[in-house]
């Protein structure tokens, strides 16, 4: 079950364009940590606990590698750890690389959960109405793409069955060759198929399976309101982190914890969904 | 109404000499179901081409085709692509984009519908034709048989008032073949479309057709009703892809009503057989068994359905032996498990050295720009063997330009370069025309008699039962029935051949029209 997916494209869009935006425009390690939060959860709704966890050691792994590269390149900071060859560590710039690489890890995982749940078909429907052409054209080489890998599988087993050249470099180049000699030949048959059907007439529409409806509105809305809550602490530079020399925090005010609830509750919006939809589901079946 | 009308039409292409259409004169009348027929290269194609100006081909055409009365020059864009449907053999290529639903809303969006009535258009015909399961699936996920019911649903969706169809069937196999014309038969009837249609294998189209067109090097040589046509053409070459009821009753000079389907062919034999007819069978001699399957267990994935659940085969040497089931049973799985390129989980494989395999689609075979280049990367020798196999003309061409049947017979001599002992054949018969159905037969036996052993996995019935020497049928993971070719047919009920399925109850072992007209022969023989 996915419910969250099943909001229009365009509302999906706008959710992603602000939970990333804020994400990559602040500095705050309390904010991200939310972010990370979210992003995690929803991932676990997504993919299952799991094979989420298998996909992590990636992201740890690029969050541990931007964290200790920092300070060896970064000398500031009053805190000295240790020296490397006359260099100072200091645990300002190690810090600053963990924030640094938590905010990269959390903008990849809401990445992540962007290409889970915007498929092609999400992508077309978004710009298939102001560029019709385009969205086929993408539609059509998404629909080729896979005919043209199995038929390359196909030839390059048979080759090798057949014993065709002991070297797989030279077997792959020749099976590949015979693929695009043979997706020309479709190709011929695709465009009568098209001209056929009328394409090149003219005011040629787009027709996407989604439909914007009230829900949409009311969440984009949603989304809004949290977005203009957050923004404004962000801009005035009240949700500031300085980590040079020292580490430190600007004083919470009544906009900075405005806007960092706002991003909390804008993060967890995704999983809070598919919670709730999970619970409402098992009450109705529970009712039945 | 009249649909179409041709008048005079000859057409010749650009650089031929010869004329591929002379002067037909033809009425499509609407709700008609016309079947055109006729051997490979007789202008069929180029006919139904020339119905739908936007494949008409380039060439000197002359005389006159009028759509409703409207030259067909003449009649709008929007209206020639939305009343006139076209539906190719390829259902793999004809398919434009990469999700159903967006598949059948394609030709609306051409002709500039709003989404509003593309979504209750798309979702009318989806139900219709059953794809409401695969609607958000991707296309490349369907089955070939699926494919061409989404072509045919994507060119119906345009409400046109004819559709035209050329081989659409030749690349399914025959249960995916026989749902498809029977949605044709339904669209027929449920809404009178117009079907005009080619077709090579006949036996169940041609009962259902109301007219039937021969076409005999690109003239219209007999119309008529299938029955008419059924008589008419005794004797000539086509004659062999007639459904087996009307061979029977030409062969046997029968004068009475043609019988076009299997049950008024059981009238028929019933009325001519007598109790003391039987054919005799004679169990032939086994020589020693070349591949052993022992308890052969398998599946693709460790948390996926076993394919193969204790399977046992064994071939004998210098047989056809043929491997049915139906679709995802697991035949092509045991086949690549003889081939050695799978391994079963459980069980034992014992088998010679050298056994290669023909894939379902031969042109995976060629890589070079002529079959010469290819058969060269294994063997410089090949004289010998293409002499044999009577590709010596095709040596210097380019693989893809080459006919289904040749370009199998080309596959086969490739094949035997590599001196196997066993061959092994996925679907040989698809995409292939009568005739080359025959010669493919032919060349399996002469391959049998020098020796080599063969294992076709097939659908095609009545080529297993004239070809084959034992067929076995996999179902469930396992061969529940295995025998000669003459005793599986003739116990079998269902999956079975059309001939005998009419003779059941009447006479027993006939499982080919040779049979039956062999067990006449005689006696005609002698009245006359």
């Amino acid at each position: 079950m996915n419910t969250f997916r099943n909001f229009h494209p365009l509302t999906l869009a706008g959710y992603f364009l602000s939970v990333i935006g804020i994400s990559i425009f602040t500095f705050n390690p309390i904010y991200l940590l939310s972010g990370l939060f979210g992003s995690l959860l929803f991932l676990i709704t997504l993919m299952g606990f799991r094979k989420m966890f298998a996909h992590l050691r990636f992201y740890f792994l690029i969050f541990l590698i931007v964290t200790f590269t920092n300070p060896v390149f970064s000398h500031n900071g009053a805190t000295v750890l240790f020296f490397i060859n006359d260099n100072r560590v200091t645990l300002e710039a190690l810090i600053y690389g963990a924030v640094l690489g938590l905010m990269i890890t959390e903008v990849l995982l809401w990445f992540k959960c962007f290409n889970l749940v915007f498929d092609s078909e999400r992508l077309l429907c978004l710009f298939g109405k102001t560029f019709p052409k385009l969205a086929l054209v993408v539609s059509i080489a998404l629909g080729f793409v896979p005919q043209f890998i199995r038929t390359f599988k196909s030839i390059n087993s048979t080759q090798k069955a057949l014993g065709f050249s002991k070297r797989r470099v030279q077997r792959y180049l020749t099976s590949f060759s015979a693929v695009i000699t043979r997706s020309m030949e479709g190709a011929i048959i695709t465009s009568d198929s098209m001209k056929c059907r009328g394409y090149g007439l003219k005011n040629r529409t787009y027709f996407s399976r989604f439909r914007f409806t009230a829900y949409d509105v009311l969440y984009i809305l949603i989304f809004f309101v949290l977005l203009i809550c957050t923004l404004p602490a962000l801009f005035l530079g009240q949700s500031g982190v300085s980590f040079y020399p020292y580490v430190k925090f600007e004083m919470p005010t009544f906009f900075t914890v405005l806007s960092l609830l706002s991003f909390t509750v804008l993060a967890m919006i995704p999983s809070f969904f598919e919670v709730k939809e999970g619970i409402r589901w098992k009450y109705l079946i529970s009712k039945i | 109404m009249e649909i179409f009308n041709l008048e005079n039409l000859s057409f010749t292409y650009n650089g031929s000499d010869r004329n591929a259409l002379s002067g037909i004169n033809l009425t499509v009348n609407s709700g008609d179901f016309l079947l055109l027929i006729g051997e490979s290269g007789c202008g069929k194609t180029t006919l139904l081409k020339m119905l739908k100006r936007e494949l008409t081909p380039f060439g000197q055409k002359s005389g006159k085709i009028f759509y409703k009365g409207k030259k067909i020059e003449d009649i709008e864009s929007r209206e020639s692509t939305s009343q006139i449907g076209f539906i190719m053999q390829d259902p793999d290529a004809q398919i434009v984009t990469d999700k159903v639903y967006s598949e059948l809303s394609f030709g609306l969006e051409n002709l500039g519908y709003e989404s509003r009535i593309i979504r209750s258009k798309v979702s009318e015909f989806a139900t219709y034709f059953g794809l409401l399961k695969s609607f958000e699936q991707n296309t490349f996920t369907l089955s070939g048989g699926q494919k061409q019911l989404l072509n045919l649903a994507s060119v119906m969706s345009m409400n046109p008032e004819v559709i035209i169809l050329d081989e659409p069937t030749s690349q399914l196999d025959p249960i995916s073949a026989l749902e498809f014309i029977g949605t044709l038969k339904r669209l027929n009837d449920d809404f009178g479309t117009t079907v005009i249609i080619a077709e090579h294998h006949l036996q169940e189209i041609f009962p259902i057709a109301n007219t039937v067109a021969y076409i005999e090097d690109g003239k219209l040589s007999d119309i008529g009703s299938p029955r008419e046509i059924g008589t008419k053409l005794k004797g000539k070459k086509i004659e062999r892809t007639l459904p087996s009821s009307v061979r029977i009753f030409n062969a046997l000079g029968a004068t009475s009503k043609c019988p076009i389907t299997v049950k008024e062919g059981r009238e028929f034999l019933f009325d001519i057989l007598s109790e003391d007819d039987h054919i005799s069978y004679i169990e032939p001699k086994i020589s020693k068994k070349i591949i052993e399957c022992k308890n052969i267990w398998f599946r693709y994935e460790k948390r996926s359905a076993d394919i193969l659940k204790g399977c046992n085969l064994s071939v004998n040497k210098g047989e056809v032996y043929a491997l049915l089931g139906e679709n995802g049973c697991g035949k092509s799985t045991l086949l690549k498990i003889i081939n050695a390129s799978l391994k079963p989980y459980r069980g034992k494989v014992i088998r010679p050295k050298r056994v290669v395999c023909l894939p379902q689609n031969p042109k995976d075979i060629f890589v070079k720009d002529t079959v010469a280049d290819d058969l060269k990367t294994i063997d410089n020798s090949y004289k010998e063997l293409s002499g044999l196999l009577k590709i010596d003309h095709l040596l210097g061409l380019h693989p893809y330009d080459l006919s289904g049947g040749e370009l199998q017979r080309a596959a086969i001599c490739k094949i035997l370069l590599t001196d196997p002992e066993i061959l092994l054949l996925d679907e040989p018969t698809k995409g292939l025309d009568n005739f080359a159905k025959s010669n493919l037969g032919e060349l399996l036996k002469t391959l049998t008699d020098s020796g080599k052993t063969v294992i076709i996995v097939t659908h095609d019935l009545e080529f297993a039962a004239l070809y084959a020497n034992r067929c076995g049928l996999l179902f469930d993971g396992i061969i529940t029935s295995e025998n000669f070719t003459n005793p599986f047919f003739s116990y079998n009920s269902f999956y079975t051949t059309a001939v005998s399925r009419m003779t059941k109850g009447i006479v027993k072992n006939a499982v080919t029209v040779e049979d039956i007209i062999e067990l006449k022969r005689t006696e005609y023989e002698k009245n006359s």
